[in-house]
């Protein structure tokens, strides 16, 4: 027979067959269990913390209401504190996750006093040594967590830094960003003297997420950025430029101008851009020169700073660009064009 | 001697199938298990909402969102309003009309004040005659650019629109393609976190049939209520969320879905832009540009995220479905046919050890595969050399590793993303799963075999998709894509 003569052992043993067989039915049967298991729990769970959010939102609005009443002791804080006392008492124990939460939404549409309260009110409610646990915790996501609640309630003891210093040691690219990030909120003038030390490039993601919180500090709280244009670190350069430039830290300007003379294309780039938001005309004749770099970009950044910098009598260097093979570089001098004419020369 | 040859052959189909099968049901395996695994990463890394910084920041790098047009006169309107008001600072959409018979420029001219603009027109990338190019007069939509060209197909009004693209990035998509207002942000983080060079980034896309649409946003998901939509709507969950995230994770992948996708333009540009003699164009261009980085010694990396950020509408009928498995099967084809030089080429790395190789074996050559396996079953079944019982066993296992492996894509939605939220929702999905082996598959494989029969004798046309529409322009305040 020639089926009992080709065909492997495998293929003519019935019990591995189905033993196969009732593996993956049941392990198909499983699957489905587990399906219906966690979209039961995790409709479970989202109701009961949509419940608590409803419940401790309620708490506090009610207090709010309440010490705007003309009988409302003066303290706000008492008044949340006892309700939530009495909240505790009815239900046993209070959801520590909920509440931070909900106060650190909150937080962020609140300013001044408003806001200062509710993170006294997180103190009292002892919401920072529960943030402070995670830091402690295996778990990157937890650890994560934790960073950005110890740095919400701007909890800034050096217990805290010290717990967070040590996290910089894992060897994990997101969790040594937020550390960083964490410790730069958590100063009231921003230390970023981790510049100095970095050896890998400062990501972009990590300069704007810097520059986020940057922005909304006081001018005086702010380092002086050119510090770091002397960096070895080309990513750093960069982000000192972009610093330079948007918070128009003028003082610098001559550093800034320096850099026009580099090598390096992306510095020259972003230097061109920082010349022109600080508009510091007296790179206008470097800048006419760039205008016909062996560079693309470089051409296209220092044509859109001369037509945002200069005037009419730059127009002539120009001319030679009109026939230029690249059609964004004929478009840009156009642009400029239009620009320089319209630009009265300085006297 | 006759009995050698017959015993010979036999037995070479017999273990050859069995070994592709076993391959085959490997690399599943593998792909689910390296798929699950990217996805808790992902969630786990993206769970803090940071996108606030993002969208306040003035360095997010430029993107430029190019939409080619052909004749999507009832949709357009609602798209371009849509797209207009995603959530990112810095970004231009750039309306491609390749040439539309019907009224989808005059409209777009009408109801954002389109007027012409001087601009030379730029043909860095060669395509058909651009005739104008449209800039609106309304401050409120400076955004909006729209290029009028002569007809040449989707990849040549693509490679008009990168001509044109002052981005970057630039982002590509199907004009009847919803996406989620915050795709840009969710697309573009990629970019910007990873130390090595991002060359394009693609997301789960999704089936928008019975989904209620809105102003071209989407406002309700729904599963699709017909059956032949909601086997597609488990397919693309299992294709996304387990192989190409897999895939993506091994950075071997070699498609971002022409339905949405972000590139770096300078990358695309130099690779050479779309390829207009295919109708796979989007699996093309991915493995040029992938080619281009090797060939230049230059590190990068291609990456899949797992959010549903694009909804799309699914193919009705079986007459649509056929010609649309046809053309990707074509597409398929064509690209690996033009890309062979890659197959074991260690220049390529991984490329070419492993995603090359997988393309063809498992997904050009499934279908023949299947087709022989098929024959050689009915000849033995003729000659009575058919081990009856044995045959239901293997029969048993295949179908429920098939189930097997749509319930692991289902348990990674309902970890992740949990779109459809109806109770009945699961029991739907568990049900398509159990029959989509039996009443989709053949639907998919004889598709695959026309396409590449058509290959054969040149055809070359893309085939008409008579869409729906996901909104009528009455005043309907709620309008709901058939499904």
């Amino acid at each position: 027979m020639i089926r009992t003569t080709i065909q492997s052992e495998i293929l003519t043993s019935y019990g591995g067959l189905v033993s196969v067989a009732l593996v993956l039915m049941l392990g198909c049967l499983a699957l489905v269990l587990v399906l219906y298991i966690h979209r039961a729990l995790a409709m479970a769970r989202k109701k009961k913390v949509d419940d608590l959010q409803f419940r401790y939102q309620y708490l506090l609005y009610d207090a709010l209401v309440e010490s705007q009443s003309e009988n409302a002791s003066d303290n706000f804080l008492e008044t949340v504190l006892q309700l939530f006392q009495q909240e505790k008492k009815r239900s046993g124990s209070l959801n520590q996750q909920v509440l931070t939460d909900i106060i650190l939404n909150l937080k962020k549409s609140l300013t001044g006093a408003a806001q200062d309260q509710l993170l006294e009110l997180a103190y009292a409610l002892g919401l920072p040594e529960y943030a402070q646990k995670k830091l402690r915790q295996q778990s990157f996501n937890i650890r994560t967590q934790g960073l950005h609640e110890v740095t919400a309630m701007q909890i800034n003891s050096t217990e805290i830094r010290n717990e967070i210093e040590v996290l910089q040691q894992v060897d994990t690219s997101p969790i040594n960003q937020e550390v960083i990030l964490a410790l730069t909120k958590l100063e009231s003038a921003p230390n970023l003297g981790f510049l100095n030390k970095l050896t890998t490039p400062l990501s972009e993601w990590l300069q704007i997420r810097l520059h986020h919180h940057l922005r909304s500090l006081e001018r005086h709280q702010l380092p002086d950025f050119s510090q770091w244009l002397d960096s070895t670190n080309e990513s750093v350069v960069l982000f000192a430029l972009r610093m330079t430039a948007e918070f128009k830290q003028y003082a610098a300007s001559q550093k800034v101008l320096n850099q026009l003379n580099g090598s390096l294309v992306p510095i020259l780039i972003e230097t061109i851009k920082t010349v022109t938001k600080l508009k510091l005309e007296e790179a206008i004749p470097s800048l006419t020169n760039l205008i016909q770099h062996e560079n693309t970009d470089v051409q296209l950044a220092s044509l859109e700073a001369v037509g945002e910098l200069g005037n009419s009598q730059q127009l002539a260097k120009l001319s030679s660009l009109h026939e230029h093979p690249n059609y964004w570089v004929r478009r840009a001098t156009a642009t400029a064009v239009t620009q320089l004419e319209s630009n009265t020369p300085v006297s | 001697m006759k009995e050698i040859i017959i015993t010979s052959i036999t037995y070479l189909a017999e273990n050859l199938i069995l070994i592709y099968g076993l391959i085959l049901a490997g690399f599943s395996i593998f792909l689910s298990v390296v798929g699950l695994t990217e996805i808790r990463k992902y969630l786990k890394n993206n769970r803090l909402d940071d996108s606030q910084a993002l969208l306040s920041s003035p360095f997010t790098p430029r993107i430029s969102l190019i939409v080619p047009m052909y004749n999507e006169g009832q949709t357009i309107i609602d798209s371009v309003r849509s797209l207009l008001s995603l959530q990112y600072n810095n970004y231009e959409v750039i309306v491609v009309n390749d040439g539309s018979t019907d009224e989808s420029l005059r409209k777009l001219i009408e109801y954002f004040q389109l007027i012409p603009t001087y601009l030379e027109s730029n043909y860095e990338l060669p395509t058909k005659k651009v005739r104008c190019l449209y800039k609106s007069r309304q401050k409120v939509f400076s955004k909006l650019t729209v290029v009028d060209k002569a007809n040449g197909g989707k990849a040549d009004a693509l490679n008009a629109g990168l001509n044109h693209a002052e981005g970057k990035l630039v982002a590509t998509m199907d004009a009847d393609s919803i996406i989620a207002p915050n795709a840009l942000l969710r697309m573009v983080k990629p970019f910007l976190q990873n130390p090595e060079r991002v060359i394009a980034t693609g997301s789960m896309v999704r089936i928008a049939n019975s989904c209620t649409i809105e102003d071209g946003s989407l406002v309700k998901i729904q599963l699709p209520k017909g059956w032949l939509a909601r086997f597609q709507a488990l397919e693309y969950i299992r294709v996304f969320l387990l192989s190409r995230l897999g895939w993506s994770r091994l950075n071997g992948l070699l498609i971002i879905s022409g339905a949405f996708g972000l590139f770096d333009r300078e990358i695309v540009v130099k690779a050479g832009g779309y390829y207009t003699k295919t109708v796979g164009e989007d699996m093309e261009l991915t493995v040029r540009m992938r080619r281009y980085m090797h060939e230049q010694k230059l590190p990068y990396k291609v990456i899949y995220i797992p959010d549903p950020l694009c909804w799309t509408e699914a193919p009705n009928s079986l007459s649509q479905l056929s010609r649309q498995r046809n053309r990707w099967a074509r597409g398929t084809a064509e690209t690996l046919i033009k890309h062979r030089g890659l197959l074991f080429n260690p220049k390529y790395k991984l490329m070419g050890w492993l995603s090359y190789p997988y393309w063809l074996c498992f997904e050009f050559l499934a279908p023949f595969v299947e087709v022989i396996g098929l024959a050689y079953f009915t000849t033995l079944a003729v000659l009575g050399h058919i081990d009856w019982t044995n045959f239901l066993f293997f029969l048993v296992i295949i179908y429920f590793f098939s189930v097997l492996l749509s319930l692991v894509a289902l348990i990674a939605e309902e970890y992740s993303y949990h779109k459809y939220q109806h109770t009945s929702d699961m029991a739907k999905l568990i049900l398509t799963a159990l029959m989509e082996p039996i009443f989709y598959h053949p639907i998919i494989l004889v598709n695959a075999l026309k396409g590449n029969l058509d290959l054969l004798v040149g055809k070359k046309s893309w085939g008409d998709m008579q869409r729906r529409g996901f909104t009528k322009h009455q005043a309907e305040s709620s309008k709901k894509v058939a499904g």
